[in-house]
C-alpha cells in the first residue's frame, strides 16, 4: 500500500505512506488516483505526510490526474508541504497549480 | 495418527464362541462380521476384505489352516489371529508360518484377545499408513514436474522419473536407464566435467545447483537447473548421486535475447547520451552522466550556434531503464531538429513540448533545462522547466535560476517563456539533474539543492573539479559510491578569457561515462605531463588499478600524446630529424612559439578512453595531416628505438597489447589488456 484514503466532509484525502520513486509505487499510485476520478470525486487533498522524497514517476501521475480532474471540475489540494517536497513542488511550478490547504 | 476404523471378521462354528469374540470386539468399539465357516468367510470377504481376520482352527468343511493359506493368497495384507485349542503347538506352528500372525488359546481369555486385536489393529495401521507414504512417494515421482534421478558414481543411471525421460527424449524411464550406458559421454557437452562436478559435490557437502547445458537422446540441446547432492555410506564413501533437474531451455533462450537486446541498448543509449562538445572561444564544457541501470533517462546536448554562441539542453525523462531511454531519445532528437530553425529557448521548448505533448505516455513527462549563452552580448538566455535549479557561480556568490515552465509533456497548451541574465567574464555555470538532489542520506534525509549549495560551498572552483565535487558531496552524503539510484547527468560550463592569460585550469571540454571519457583540448592549452597525469588519474580510479599496473599504458599514452602534439599539431616532424637541430634551444623555441601560435595552437588534441571489463581503449586524435600508414615501416621494429621518428610509436608498442592508427594517420588507439 503507497496510500490510505479518508473520507473528510467532502473531502477525499489521499495520505501518502511511502516514497513513490520508481515504477511499481508509481503505477500503484496511479490507480488509487483513478479510481477517485471514476468514481467523480470532486475534491481531493493528496497529504505527503512524512514521505521526503516523489520524484518524476509521481509528479507524471499528479499531472494526468490534475489535467483530468480539472477538466470534470475537480479541484485538488495538497496538505501543508514539509521542505523536501516543497522544494521539488517548486522546481516544477506545481506551487502554482495546486494550492496547500489545511486538513 | 488418523484413526481410520478397521474391518474385522469372526469366522467360528461354535455360534456361542463367535459371538463372546464379536461381543468384545464390540466393546473395543468395533463391528465385527461373523461368518461360522470358511466358505462363507470367503464369500464375505470378497464383497469387501477384512483387515483383520480372526478364525478357528477347527472347522468342519475348510479348516482355519486352509481358510488362513486361501484368504492370504487373495488378500495378502490381512492379518489373521487364530483360535486354537490348548496344546494345538504343531498346529500353531504351522499357522505361523502360512504368514498368521498371532494366536489365542480356548477358552479364549479376552484381556488376551484385546492384546492381540490391539497389536493387529496398530500393526495394520501402519500397514496403511506406510502403503499411503509409498503411494504418495510414488505418485510425486510419477508426476512431479519436474525430472528426477538417482546415478551411481561409475556414471549410469539407478533410477530415473518418466519425467526426467521425457526431457531427454527417452520413451520410458527403462529405456533411458539401459541406453544411457555412460553419463559423461552421454549427457554431459564437456565429458570430463561429470567427474569434476562430482569432486565439487563432494567437497560442498550439501546440495547444490548449477545451470548448464546436456544432450537429449538425439542430441540436440537442454538447458537444465540441476540440484543435486552425494548420498554416502555410513564411512563417507560415495554410494550414489541423486538429484532433481528442471528444463529452462524457454527460459534461458528468452534471458538470452533480452539480455542481448539490453546490451544492443545500451550501445545505442551510449551513443545518444554522448553529447556534441563544440570547442567555443572562451567556453568549456564538462559532463558527467550516469545512468542508474545500463540505460537512463537523462540526455543532454550541446550546440554551437556561432562561434559565440552555445545552445544547451538538459532532460530528464519519467522513470529509468529502456522505456526512459527511448523517449529521452526521441526528445534530444527532436531538441537537434528544432534548434535548426528556432535558437531561442522559449521557442524550442513551445515546439518541444508541442510535439512531447503527442508522443508521450499521459503520465510521462520531461524535465528540461534549455539555454543559449551568448559571449557577444554576455547573457544567458533560458527556460528551466522541472530541472532542479543550475546554479551560476560567480566571484563568492551563488545565483540559483528560477523554475520558467512546466515541465516538457505535462500540458499542450503551456505557455514558455524565456528569462535573460548578463554574464559575467569567469563565470561558471552548473546543472544537475534530480538523481543528484534526491540522493538520500541512511536516515531517510534528502539531499535537495541545499545540499548542492552547501558542497559547491563558497570556494572558487574551476570547470574541472566543480562536477566531481558535487558527484563525491552527494556520495559521501548517500555513503554509498559510485552508484545513485537514479539516472544522473551534472555539466558545467565556464566562461573565461581566453586571451588574456589563462584564468581558467585545465580549460578543457570534458565527457564522462559509465564507460567513455573523453578529453578535448587546444594544443596550447596541454601540457604533456599534467594531461597524463590527469588522465592517468582517471583511469587509476575506473579502473580500480594501482599506477604500478598501469604504469606501461602511461608510457605509451605520453608517447602517443607527445607525438600528437609534436608530429601532428606542431608539424616539427622535419625540425626532429635534424638532431643537432632537435638538441638545440631553437627546437624549444620553436616548439614554445607554435604552441602558442593561432595556426598551431589553436589545433585540438582528442582523447577518447572506452572501458570494458577486460580492457581499455585508449585514442589519441590530432587535427595535422597525418602521415601514409601504408609506407611507415612496423612500429616495433628494434632499429626505431635508436632513430629520430617513430622511436615514441615503439615505445608504445612495447608497452601496450595493440596500436592501431587511422587510415589519414592522425589518430592512434592503443589497446591494452586489463589483467
Amino acid at each position: 500500500m503507497v496510500t490510505s484514503t479518508e473520507r473528510i466532509g467532502n473531502r477525499v484525502v489521499v495520505r501518502i505512506l511511502r516514497d513513490i520513486d520508481d515504477l511499481k509505487t508509481g503505477e500503484e499510485f496511479k490507480t488509487v488516483l483513478m479510481e477517485l476520478y471514476n468514481k467523480g470525486e470532486k475534491e481531493i487533498v493528496i497529504d505527503f505526510g512524512d514521505t521526503n522524497l516523489i520524484n518524476s514517476h509521481g509528479i507524471g501521475k499528479i499531472l494526468m490526474f490534475y489535467r483530468r480532474f480539472k477538466s470534470k471540475n475537480g479541484t485538488i489540494y495538497v496538505a501543508p508541504l514539509n521542505d523536501s517536497i516543497r522544494e521539488i513542488f517548486e522546481s516544477l511550478m506545481l506551487d502554482k497549480l495546486i494550492p496547500e490547504i489545511k486538513i | 495418527m488418523i484413526n481410520h476404523k478397521l474391518n474385522l471378521l469372526v469366522v467360528d462354528d461354535d455360534a456361542s464362541l463367535a459371538s463372546f469374540i464379536s461381543y468384545a470386539l464390540t466393546k473395543m468399539s468395533y463391528t465385527p462380521r461373523i461368518a461360522s465357516s470358511g466358505k462363507e468367510a470367503l464369500a464375505l470377504l470378497r464383497d469387501d476384505p477384512a483387515d483383520i481376520l480372526i478364525t478357528d482352527i477347527h472347522m468342519p468343511g475348510m479348516s482355519g489352516l486352509e481358510l488362513t493359506e486361501e484368504v492370504l493368497r487373495i488378500y495378502p495384507d490381512t492379518i489373521v489371529i487364530a483360535v486354537t485349542g490348548r496344546g494345538d503347538i504343531n498346529i500353531a506352528v504351522e499357522f505361523m508360518k502360512l504368514g498368521g500372525i498371532d494366536f489365542l488359546q480356548k477358552p479364549v481369555n479376552v484381556s488376551a484377545l484385546r492384546l492381540a486385536v490391539g497389536s493387529a489393529a496398530d500393526r495394520q495401521r501402519l500397514r496403511k499408513e506406510l502403503k499411503r507414504a509409498e503411494q504418495n512417494y510414488q505418485n510425486i515421482w510419477e508426476s512431479a514436474p519436474i525430472g528426477i534421478y538417482q546415478s551411481s558414481p561409475e556414471g549410469r543411471f539407478i533410477s530415473v522419473n518418466p519425467v526426467l525421460a521425457r526431457m531427454l527424449g527417452y520413451s520410458s524411464p527403462d529405456e533411458m536407464i539401459s541406453s544411457v550406458t555412460n553419463i559423461a559421454e552421454h549427457l554431459y557437452i564437456q565429458p570430463s566435467q561429470r567427474e569434476s562436478l562430482i569432486q565439487h559435490i563432494l567437497e560442498y557437502g550439501e546440495w547444490m545447483t548449477i545451470e548448464d547445458e546436456f544432450f537429449r537422446k538425439d542430441k540436440s540441446i537442454i538447458f537444465a537447473k540441476v540440484t543435486l547432492r552425494a548420498a554416502l555410506n555410513d564411512d563417507g564413501g560415495l554410494l550414489y548421486i541423486e538429484g532433481f533437474v528442471e528444463d529452462i531451455t524457454e527460459k534461458k533462450k528468452q534471458e538470452d535475447i533480452f539480455n542481448l537486446e539490453m546490451s544492443r541498448a545500451k550501445e545505442i543509449y551510449d551513443l545518444i547520451v554522448k553529447p556534441q562538445l563544440p570547442m567555443i572561444k572562451g567556453l568549456r564544457i564538462n559532463v558527467k552522466c550516469l545512468p542508474a541501470e545500463n540505460v537512463g533517462g537523462d540526455v543532454v546536448e550541446f550546440l554551437k550556434i556561432s562561434e559565440k554562441c552555445l545552445l544547451i539542453f538538459l532532460a530528464d525523462v519519467t522513470g529509468h531503464g529502456i522505456p526512459a531511454a527511448m523517449t529521452a531519445n526521441t526528445a534530444k532528437t527532436l531538441f537537434r531538429e528544432i534548434a535548426e530553425t528556432y535558437t531561442n529557448p522559449a521557442m524550442i521548448c513551445r515546439h518541444l513540448n508541442d510535439i512531447v505533448s503527442r508522443i508521450t505516455l499521459p503520465d510521462d513527462i520531461i524535465a528540461s533545462f534549455c539555454a543559449q549563452i551568448d559571449l557577444e552580448a554576455m547573457t544567458l538566455t533560458y527556460c528551466l522547466c522541472g530541472i532542479p535549479a543550475p546554479i551560476i557561480l560567480r566571484n563568492h556568490e551563488n545565483i540559483c535560476l528560477e523554475p520558467t515552465g512546466f515541465p516538457l509533456g505535462a500540458f499542450h497548451d503551456a505557455v514558455y517563456e524565456d528569462v535573460t541574465l548578463s554574464l559575467s567574464e569567469d563565470d561558471l555555470l552548473v546543472a544537475f539533474t534530480d538523481g543528484i538532489t534526491e540522493v538520500r542520506s541512511e536516515k531517510g534525509e534528502i539531499f535537495g539543492l541545499n545540499g548542492v549549495k552547501q558542497s559547491i560551498g563558497k570556494e572558487k572552483h574551476d570547470i574541472s573539479s566543480l562536477v566531481e565535487c558535487i558527484k563525491e558531496s552527494a556520495e559521501d552524503f548517500q555513503q554509498k559510491h559510485s552508484c545513485f539510484q537514479d539516472d544522473v547527468i551534472i555539466l558545467a560550463v565556464s566562461l573565461f578569457d581566453e586571451d588574456n592569460g589563462n584564468t581558467c585550469t585545465r580549460p578543457w571540454n570534458r565527457f564522462c561515462s559509465s564507460n567513455k571519457y573523453l578529453l578535448e583540448m587546444k594544443t596550447r592549452h596541454i601540457r604533456i605531463d599534467d594531461v597524463t597525469d590527469f588522465f592517468m588519474g582517471h583511469v587509476a580510479e575506473k579502473s580500480g588499478l594501482s599506477s604500478e599496473k598501469t604504469g606501461k599504458l602511461r608510457v605509451a599514452f605520453f608517447e602517443v600524446l607527445l607525438n600528437a602534439i609534436e608530429h601532428g599539431n606542431l608539424k616539427l616532424t622535419d625540425l626532429k630529424k635534424n638532431p643537432e637541430f632537435f638538441d638545440s634551444e631553437k627546437y624549444r623555441d620553436m616548439f614554445e612559439n607554435r604552441m602558442n601560435s593561432e595556426k598551431c595552437g589553436d589545433k585540438l588534441i582528442r582523447i577518447e578512453c572506452q572501458y570494458s571489463p577486460e580492457k581499455l581503449e585508449v585514442s589519441v586524435e590530432d587535427e595535422g595531416s597525418g602521415f601514409e600508414v601504408e609506407s611507415i615501416s612496423d612500429p616495433r621494429a628494434n632499429n626505431n628505438i635508436s632513430s629520430s621518428s617513430g622511436r615514441g610509436i615503439y615505445i608504445a608498442g612495447m608497452s601496450v597489447d595493440r596500436v592501431m592508427y587511422n587510415a589519414t594517420g592522425n589518430k592512434v588507439t592503443l589497446t591494452w589488456m586489463i589483467k
